[in-house]
């Protein structure tokens, strides 16, 4: 490439962009003002829609997808984040974020029931939204009347190579069952000794939900650990369409551990997007916000099966009472040991 | 200047030795499509590129660390568990390319040589082929071969097979089949612009049918190696059907240490750039090997006085024999991912047949309504549409830069990097765009492009421009330029020289190579879903979303209205050019 060429070339992209700046920078001078919601919550469209509605101030706009490249977004936007509020699954990437002092804390006090009060970390740093399970043990019942009930009998010889998981590489929400897994054995090793007794005893690993549910549906396993609301749903499918030979239910093996959603706001962004964000915060956790969760139709966003933080809230009328025995684990305990663990898994449970 | 035939104009001294002012000014920055071409080549491929590899040695520099230097990222690559998952890599890309390039030669030749029945079968059908994406191809796979799946049900002993299925060949085996398509595309327009002289030649002096077919093959090796080089890549940047077909086998490839670098809490770019430099040097070999294996031969065959081949003509046996061998390949190749899609979107019950199953379109007519399907599908039709003339512009001249007679550096360069965009998985090459235009001085400056369609339709080029430029050089590479000089030398300007010249010669690649582009763009993902305004959803998303949320009917179902569209979009382009094209642009590639 030759040196004039190349000067032209820094001309004319020069001009290419501000061209394009132009035109964006006369849209940053209309209000209301906009924040960017970047959600991997099933109802959070219409959280946005009703928000949007309810007042002419602010306008939040919807940036939707999964959570892991959501939070790889996150991270490529380093010092120079573009989101104003963060909405996903799990606690440990929120927890993380407080560590960094990315998020601005709650400027009110929501009015968390007794469930939601022990979700909420402690600075208010950011809003627990409901919680789902990890995991159920969605087993077929026509083929499995007596499911394992316990961690220990996992492990049994009866249940060798019926058991399967997902991946927590992959499936985001499989990290926290693997952590309170840990946690409920008393330390990570005990849970690392664990997963090799249950690989030992044929354990299959899928990358995440879905493919760990067909496998149940094709029996190539009789049980499958996997997030609550997608077990559920699959019960929903089959309650309304039965299919003779296949009857989805669900067991809590050992005590599962509650994962929350958290949403978060970004404290970098400007102080006028940022009073924006608590008002979302805020109408997401008031009662027409909360409506929502219980007015959706689960059989199309199964992220409504949550259970709700706040005082008052109705559950879905598909969410089923929580499990008898339960627990909550820290993400500030457990979340900077996430790649330990993941890598691990890969090394002795997923390749080996 | 009227008796020089311009070729005094152009060369002429000005009196005057500078223009001066405004003018000199413009002179100076007088915007030539080179220009053009190495701006955005730098700034919509290099630089990201760049950037985002640069945090394997400086997390800092990208605010991904506290570190200006490192070496610590390229701990986990130097593990023996990665060497043996970049030996996977390499094989898959060898065994997938090879495999591709070899069925794809075969099928051009039937197609396009001979008269066996089925070519019409294979010729209305190529574009459904390659819009069928890797997930459709591995669930039909799935689907057929897995414990009380379709054929077990229908009494067949699959088990040996499947063990086979869910490892290193059933991968191969998927990713082949995906790189069919496109390794046609791109032979079959090289085979196209041949002409049958020098196989006249071969058999006039004594040589057999096979020799003749050497020949031709021989000929056609800038496409092969094209072909070759860009299933290779892709293969190699596969995820998604390894991780698929290996969770039984544990197969282990390189992508995923470094998907594990970006699904880590916090999120690890450093390993995950680490990881992309060794696929990088995959990529490396591969362009040796192709420039080793083209290296000082012309294959300079398309001029204007190439005539189009004659037929072929098969036996009765070899009719029969060919057009079995067709419909075979379309079996696998088609029926395979339509039979997932069907089993995912209209199957009511377990999706495989196990039992009290029901067909139905309770999922399309549902989705007809959903948020997911038609604004997102609007939005990125404009963006195709848009993304396949800009990557089209710009194929014309890297494919010119690639098959030019001299192994320049441009040449090296060019070549580098379009490989090197194909063998990063999108979403790093989406967070090396995140990475370039979200920088915090170029903000204070006023310049805000990420999060814009300006930027989405950037990516969405860069990203297309290697498989597009891949599927021009076949044909690039055979053009005689002396009828460029000789267009030249006669008064003609670059431009309508090209235009008189070159452009009746590619018209028909040109079209392909554009209707490539807007397919592939109208149902990408990663980029997609990294970079697209918010707000403003693109299709890949919205069924990504609909995934997400466990409606897998639902979103299949959004995923074939979108294949069915794109099919659509090409039929009507078809048309047009058929109907409207001048005579000459439609001469080279019709069956004498």
């Amino acid at each position: 490439m030759r040196i004039h060429s190349f000067k032209k070339g820094v001309a004319i992209a020069a001009s290419l962009i501000f061209a394009s700046v132009g035109l964006s920078a006369q849209a940053a001078h209309a209000a209301p003002i906009t924040i960017n919601l970047y959600e991997a919550i099933g109802y959070a469209p219409d959280e946005i829609k009703a928000f949007n509605a309810s007042q002419s101030t602010y306008q939040v706009v919807d940036v939707g997808g999964s959570t892991g490249p959501l939070l790889a977004k996150v991270a490529a936007e380093g010092t120079n984040p573009q989101w104003g509020l963060f909405w996903a699954d799990g606690d440990t990437w929120a927890a993380a974020a407080d560590t960094a002092g990315q998020l601005a804390p709650l400027n009110f006090k929501p009015n968390y029931s007794s469930l939601g009060k022990r979700l909420a970390p402690k600075n208010n740093s950011y809003a627990i939204t409901g919680s789902t399970v990890m995991v159920a043990g969605l087993y077929n019942a026509a083929t499995l009347p007596n499911p394992p009930a316990t961690l220990n009998a996992m492990l049994r010889p009866q249940y060798k190579g019926l058991i399967g998981m997902n991946d927590p590489n992959i499936s985001g929400p499989t990290f926290p069952f693997i952590a309170g897994l840990m946690n409920q054995l008393g330390s990570e090793d005990a849970g690392k000794n664990y997963l090799l007794q249950l690989k030992k005893n044929g354990l299959v690993v899928n990358d995440k939900n879905g493919p760990t549910i067909h496998a149940l549906e094709i029996g190539q396993i009789k049980e499958g650990l996997v997030q609550n609301t997608a077990a559920l749903a699959e019960i929903i499918k089959f309650t309304a369409n039965p299919v003779k030979g296949f009857t989805p239910k669900i067991v809590y093996p050992g005590r599962p551990t509650l994962m929350p959603s958290s949403l978060a706001i970004d404290g970098k962004r400007p102080a006028a997007e940022i009073a924006g964000a608590q008002a979302f915060v805020k109408f997401v956790l008031s009662p027409a916000g909360q409506s929502i969760i219980s007015s959706s139709d689960a059989t199309v966003n199964s992220d409504v099966l949550c259970y709700p933080s706040i005082v008052g809230t109705t559950p879905n009328k598909y969410t089923p009472a929580l499990p008898t025995a339960y627990q909550i684990i820290d993400p500030y305990k457990w979340g900077p040991l996430q790649s330990e663990v993941d890598a691990w898994f890969t090394a002795n449970i997923r390749t080996k | 200047m009227a008796l020089d035939g311009g070729l005094l104009v152009r060369h002429r001294v000005p009196f005057s030795q500078e223009p001066s002012g405004l003018k000199g000014v413009v002179n100076r920055f007088r915007i030539t499509p080179m220009a053009v071409f190495w701006t955005l080549i730098t700034f919509i491929l290099v630089i990201p590129i760049l950037l985002f590899l640069s945090v394997a040695f400086s997390p800092r520099l990208m605010s991904q660390g506290h570190q200006w230097f490192t070496l610590s990222s390229f701990k986990p690559v130097f593990s023996g568990a990665y060497g043996i998952a970049l030996l996977h890599s390499l094989i898959i890309g060898v065994v997938a390319a090879v495999g591709a390039m070899i069925i794809a030669l075969s099928m051009a030749w039937l197609v396009i040589r001979t008269n066996t029945p089925a070519r019409v079968l294979w010729n209305t059908t190529i574009f459904a082929l390659f819009l069928a994406p890797s997930y459709l191809i591995a669930l039909g796979w799935q689907r057929l071969f897995e414990q009380r799946g379709v054929l077990e049900i229908m009494g067949f002993s699959v088990a040996p097979i499947r063990n086979l299925l869910y490892g290193p060949v059933g991968i191969c085996m998927v990713l082949m089949v995906k790189g069919i398509p496109f390794a046609y595309l791109v032979i079959a327009n090289a085979m196209r612009g041949l002409g049958e002289e020098f196989e006249q030649a071969v058999r006039v002096h004594g040589g057999s049918r096979f020799e003749a077919f050497k020949v031709m093959a021989s000929l056609l090796m800038p496409s092969l190696f094209s072909a070759m080089a860009i299933v290779f890549a892709e293969a190699i940047s596969d995820f998604g059907v390894a991780s698929t077909l290996s969770s039984v086998g544990h197969f282990s490839v390189a992508t995923y240490q470094l998907y594990q670098g970006i699904n880590s809490i916090p999120v690890n770019f450093p390993v995950s750039a680490a990881t992309s430099i060794t696929l990088l040097a995959l990529v490396i070999l591969a362009i040796l090997a192709q420039n080793k294996a083209l290296r000082g031969r012309s294959f300079r065959t398309l001029s204007g006085r190439t005539r189009p081949a004659t037929l072929t003509k098969l036996s009765l046996f070899g009719k029969i024999s060919t057009s079995g061998y067709i419909v075979v390949l379309l079996i696998v190749t088609l029926g395979i991912p339509v039979f997932g899609a069907i089993s995912a979107s209209m199957l009511q019950g377990l999706g495989s047949l196990l039992s009290h199953y029901s067909i139905n379109f309770d999922n399309y007519s549902r989705v007809l309504h959903s948020r997911f399907l038609r604004n997102p599908l609007i939005y990125s039709t404009e963006m195709s549409l848009i993304t396949a003339t800009l990557a089209v512009g710009l194929a014309a001249i890297a494919s010119k830069v690639l098959t030019s007679a001299r192994n320049s550096r441009s040449k090296r360069f060019v070549d580098f990097f379009l490989l090197a965009a194909v063998a990063l998985p999108g979403i790093v090459f989406a967070i090396g765009y995140i990475f370039t235009y979200n920088l915090k001085f170029i903000n204070d400056l006023g310049l805000h492009i990420y999060g814009t369609s300006f930027l989405l339709a950037l990516a969405y080029t860069a990203n297309a421009l290697p498989s597009t430029s891949r599927s021009l050089v076949g044909n690039m590479g055979q053009i005689q330029e002396s009828m460029m000089d000789a267009a030249r030398v006669h008064g003609s300007g670059a431009a309508k020289a090209w235009v008189d010249v070159t452009m009746p010669l590619i018209a028909r690649p040109l079209l392909i190579a554009w209707l490539l582009t807007f397919s592939g763009t109208l149902l990408e993902l990663p980029v997609s879903e990294l970079l697209y305004p918010p707000g403003s959803p693109p299709v890949a998303v919205g069924i990504e979303l609909s995934l997400a949320g466990f409606d897998y009917g639902g979103g299949t179902a959004i995923e074939v209205l979108s294949i069915l569209w794109a099919l659509v979009v090409v039929g009507i382009a078809f048309f047009l050019f058929n109907r409207f094209a001048p005579p000459g642009w439609k001469r080279l590639g019709n069956l004498r």
